[in-house]
């Protein structure tokens, strides 16, 4: 009967002295079939493909939620704006897509190209390759697809796609119903209406319509005012007609 | 000498492959002192290192058609020797294997060395080798091992990283840290 090779078995006696191959005869000790090497290398290289999926999956969510949360503009509104900036990230995401990268390493460290060179030029490359495409991947359809779809249908992953309500406390998003002086009126989610004045000393150049959602950075005050700081539009009124004001406040 | 016996590693292999087992033994007896003196300066036990070269033999015989013909016979038989030895350090926790993906010097090899590092290390070849002989257990495995395959089995420093799979720049770091700590042991 073929015996399947067990390494430092009880024949350990038996082999010492003895010629390898009269050991492996003995044994009964057979090849495994080149079939077995071929199908350990196709499910490596699928198992690296299906990682490298879920990184990009993970990576370009990463940027499409922090697209959503007007975080990408609020670092660009000096030390505050950093500060928000830094609460928005989902750092147990950045953690997993870490895991995964080191898994995918760690699944491809057999390969001559992997090893050969310094580990850090393989993780410099994975995360340059993965944030372009990250990027890519969100600025399509693909996320606010799946959003559309997972927010009612998928409870965990919804949850993760409904970003409104782990928004950080002085950040707000809404429709602009009206424009008034120094400021506008925000129609939030919830149904209910906020005052928006613009920080003194601050300069938002640009216009903005009736109907556009914005993200609205600033505290909200004891008379329920939001002072805002920043204003980020991330959509545009479905029916844009004449611009309505720019809102400005020197 | 048999005309069989001067077929290169790589043409006895591909026979192998093909169920000629006794062309395997002719691999053996040319590994099988190599692997003996690798086994013995790995793990400096002569009971255990004769049982363990027999076990790369026989997994190199297992694992042969995977073996692609193409490559070098040597670092891929290595390969499973360290492979074998590796476990057996482990299980016998005599010293901690040093196989970590994420080893500092894997990570960053281009780092540079520190001015100690780069000290004089022109130590006459056959005297390295002298010191090699006295000294290895004194060195830690990780730079033990490239020392040994560099001067012993005098691999270049790309079939050490297949042996190793580590990148070659981190060879190149191992085995200068490695002369360095044979010079402070010739000189102290």
């Amino acid at each position: 009967m073929e015996q399947h090779y067990t390494p430092m078995n009880e024949t350990n006696e038996s082999r010492k002295n003895g010629r390898v191959v009269d050991v492996i005869k003995k044994g009964n000790m057979r090849m495994r079939p080149r079939w077995q090497f071929v199908a350990q290398g196709v499910l490596l290289v699928v198992a690296a493909a299906l990682l490298f999926l879920l990184l990009l999956y993970v990576v370009s969510f990463i940027i499409f939620i922090l697209d959503q949360d007007g975080a990408w503009s609020a670092a660009a509104l000096g030390p505050r704006g950093w500060s928000l900036f830094f609460a928005a990230l989902p750092w147990g995401m950045f953690l997993l897509s870490f895991v995964l990268l080191l898994l995918l390493a760690n699944l491809l460290k057999r390969y001559a190209f992997i090893y050969h060179q310094p580990l850090f030029y393989f993780l410099f490359v994975f995360i340059l390759v993965t944030t372009i495409a990250g990027f890519v991947i969100a600025a399509t359809s693909f996320h606010p697809g799946i959003s559309r779809f997972v927010t009612d249908n998928v409870p965990v992953l919804g949850s993760y796609y409904e970003r409104e309500a782990t928004l950080p406390a002085s950040v707000h998003r809404g429709e602009i119903v009206a424009f008034m002086d120094g400021g506008f009126v925000l129609g939030e989610a919830s149904g209910a209406t906020s005052t928006v004045v613009v920080a003194d000393g601050i300069v938002f150049v640009g216009n903005f319509y009736v109907g556009d959602t914005v993200l609205v950075f600033g505290s909200r005050q004891a008379d329920g005012t939001i002072k805002a700081f920043g204003i980020q539009r991330i959509a545009t009124a479905a029916t844009t007609t004449v611009p309505t004001t720019t809102v400005r406040a020197e | 000498m048999d005309a069989r016996d001067e077929q290169n590693d790589e043409q006895i292999a591909a026979r192998v492959q093909k169920g000629d087992m006794e062309a395997f033994q002719i691999l053996v007896e040319r590994y099988d002192q190599k692997m003996g003196r690798y086994a013995r300066r790995f793990l400096f036990d002569g009971d255990d290192s004769k049982d363990l070269v027999q076990e790369v033999f026989i997994k190199a015989y297992v694992n042969i058609r995977g073996f692609d013909i193409t490559r070098r016979f040597s670092p891929w038989l290595y390969r499973i020797a360290h492979n074998e030895f590796v476990n057996a350090l482990k299980k016998k926790k005599k010293e901690r294997a040093n196989v970590s993906l994420f080893d500092f010097d894997v990570l960053f090899p281009h780092i540079r060395l520190t001015a100690s590092e780069t000290a004089d290390t022109d130590i006459k070849q056959h005297e390295l080798k002298e010191v090699l002989e006295t000294s290895l257990g004194k060195i830690p495995q990780k730079y033990r091992e490239p020392l040994v395959l560099y001067y012993f089995e005098e691999m270049n420093y790309k079939e050490i990283a297949d042996v190793l799979r580590i990148p070659v720049s981190t060879v190149g770091v191992r085995l200068q840290r490695g002369k360095v700590m044979l010079k402070k042991l010739v000189t102290n």
